[in-house]
């Protein structure tokens, strides 16, 4: 089977929703019951189980950062500075490092929710920053 | 089966190529000055090696030969060892098994890298991400010393005091990448990479190349070498990640895997002397001299402060000046850190030598990620080796 096109596997990031912050497209292990982002079906980190058993699952886009780093400068192609990077255990359980969606650097603790920040023809999230929480809710109404 | 519980395995012999930034120099000339000069501090010939591991990461396919033949075509067995950061350390430890095992009397265990673009096998298992190439090596240490100041009242000086100690180190390294002192405020005040990390904070990636000899104790005695410069292996742990939640996976796998060879070689935290340790960024030396119990968590940028990781300290942390000075060539390293520690443990440090140092250990993490970590015991002082 081809690979998916690099877009195509961007766009299965999120799930929007009627309101409130879009859905990370994860998976829980029917095996051993862990919940890990992204979504695969290779097998499971924890118990190894596979295919099948790993069951879709809709992750909240919602969490609390661990770390945060501004990061002033980098090489990669593409890829602007400065940035924020945050280190996030989502309310789910999974620990992901993700965009801040804005300026400054999130104190551990600090609430954060996930933002469409880029969509694709159709309307599929291609790319997740995260917001804090508050301003995430107020830029929803 | 235990390194300890098998043939004993020395270090005979160690070699290094500077650690510089990348020049026109063909890496086969870097790595045969490092084995030529291990070689010469073993006093053996090469017609006495019967294997060799070549630790690479960028320089391609099949490394070795087209260098090794230049010291003459024998006809030993010759791989490369690939492992990330830890790639000399995996193929030091690979050297060793082979000795300990009986396979072989006399192994070089050699890396030898210059910098060119290098792809990630991560990046090619078709997952998405959702910060994708924004989060680099840097990125993720900036994050882990966020968390770390923010769980322990750490400060940015404190953190920016492993580069200062290091580069103070490295300056005394002749094969140095980075031969400079710095004071704190340089160091505070260099270019802003990510968080609190400045350039000075990063190790440097040039070229370079490490080489240390390893033999059986009956090859010891067969080729003359001097029983007193011979530095045994008493333990080499090898991890992998666990799943770890939102800790520090480097520090975890280093927790368990230090804990691990110290067990196996019978060694206590407090009775190491020398530590060679995988600081490609600063603050990952707090969080490892924790991690391997050289003292209680939250507690090393006290420690360093009070000056027990300097050389001359309780414990020399990195006195090669580690990956933040000595410099981190990446296939070299881990071989590199093996020649440090030897060099230690054997009184032949010159000015960065920790005075008695009689227990050592070498630790390096890779992307993957993995963890080696290696003991070595310096000779009993009569002369007849442990
Ligand atoms: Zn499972």
């Amino acid at each position: 089977m081809a690979e998916p096109h690099p877009a195509a596997r961007r766009a299965v990031i999120a799930d929007r929703r009627p309101s409130g912050p879009p859905d990370l497209r994860g998976i829980r292990c029917t095996a051993c019951g862990r919940a890990a982002f992204p979504a695969q079906d290779l097998g499971c980190e924890r118990c190894g189980a596979d295919g099948a058993a790993l069951r879709p699952a809709a992750l909240a886009g919602a969490g609390t950062v661990s770390a945060a780093a501004i990061v002033h400068r980098h090489d990669g192609p593409g890829i602007g500075a400065p940035f924020t990077a945050l280190a996030i255990v989502l309310d789910d359980g999974p620990f992901v490092h993700a965009l801040l969606d804005g300026d400054g650097s999130p104190a551990p603790g600090t609430r954060v929710e996930a933002v469409a920040a880029g969509t694709d023809d159709d309307g599929g999230v291609v790319e997740v920053r995260f917001a804090l929480a508050e301003r995430a809710a107020g830029g929803a109404e | 089966m235990k390194l300890r519980e098998m043939r004993p395995v020395y270090v005979i012999g160690i070699g290094l190529h500077r650690y510089r930034p990348l020049s026109d120099t063909p890496y086969v000339r870097l790595g045969l000055t490092a084995v030529r000069a291990a070689l010469d501090d073993a006093g053996i010939a090469w017609r006495d090696v019967q294997g060799a591991y070549t630790g690479v990461t960028r320089l391609g396919m099949a490394v070795s030969r087209p260098m090794l033949r230049h010291l003459g075509a024998t006809g030993i067995p010759m791989t490369q060892v690939e492992n990330a950061s830890a790639s000399g350390s995996s193929a030091f430890r690979l050297a060793c098994m082979e000795v300990a095992a009986g396979v072989s009397d006399v192994v070089l265990a050699m890396g030898v890298d210059k910098p060119a673009p290098v792809q990630r096998a991560e990046s090619l298992a078709g997952l998405p991400s959702l910060a994708g190439g924004h989060i680099v090596p840097f990125t993720k240490y900036a994050l882990l010393a966020d968390e770390y100041m923010a769980r322990y009242g750490a400060s940015p000086a404190d953190i920016a005091a492993v580069a200062v100690k290091n580069h103070r180190n490295g300056a005394r390294n002749p094969f140095a990448h980075r031969r400079k002192e710095r004071t704190p405020e340089e160091v505070l005040g260099d270019r802003p990479i990510a968080g609190h990390l400045t350039r000075l904070q990063c190790c440097p990636v040039g070229e370079g190349a490490a080489a240390v000899i390893v033999a059986s104790g009956e090859a010891v005695d067969r080729l003359g070498a001097d029983r007193a410069r011979c530095v045994r292996v008493t333990a080499s742990a090898q991890r992998s990640e666990e799943l770890y939640g939102p800790k520090s996976f480097d520090a975890e796998l280093t927790r368990e895997t230090t804990a691990a060879a110290l067990a196996d070689a019978g060694v206590a935290p407090s009775g190491v002397d020398v530590v060679e340790l995988h600081d490609a960024f600063s603050i990952e030396e707090l969080q490892y001299v924790e991690a391997m119990g050289l003292c209680g968590e939250g507690e090393a940028a006290g420690r360093l402060r009070a000056g027990e990781f300097d050389i001359g300290g309780r414990c020399a942390v990195s006195p090669s000046g580690g990956l933040l000075a000595m410099g981190h060539p990446v296939g070299p390293t881990g071989v590199g850190q093996i020649a440090e520690v030897t060099r230690q443990l054997r009184g032949e440090a010159g000015d960065r030598q920790q005075p008695g140092a009689r227990t050592g250990i070498a630790h390096m993490v890779g992307v993957g990620a993995v963890c080696i970590v290696h003991v070595l015991e310096a000779a009993v002082r009569d002369g007849a080796a442990r």
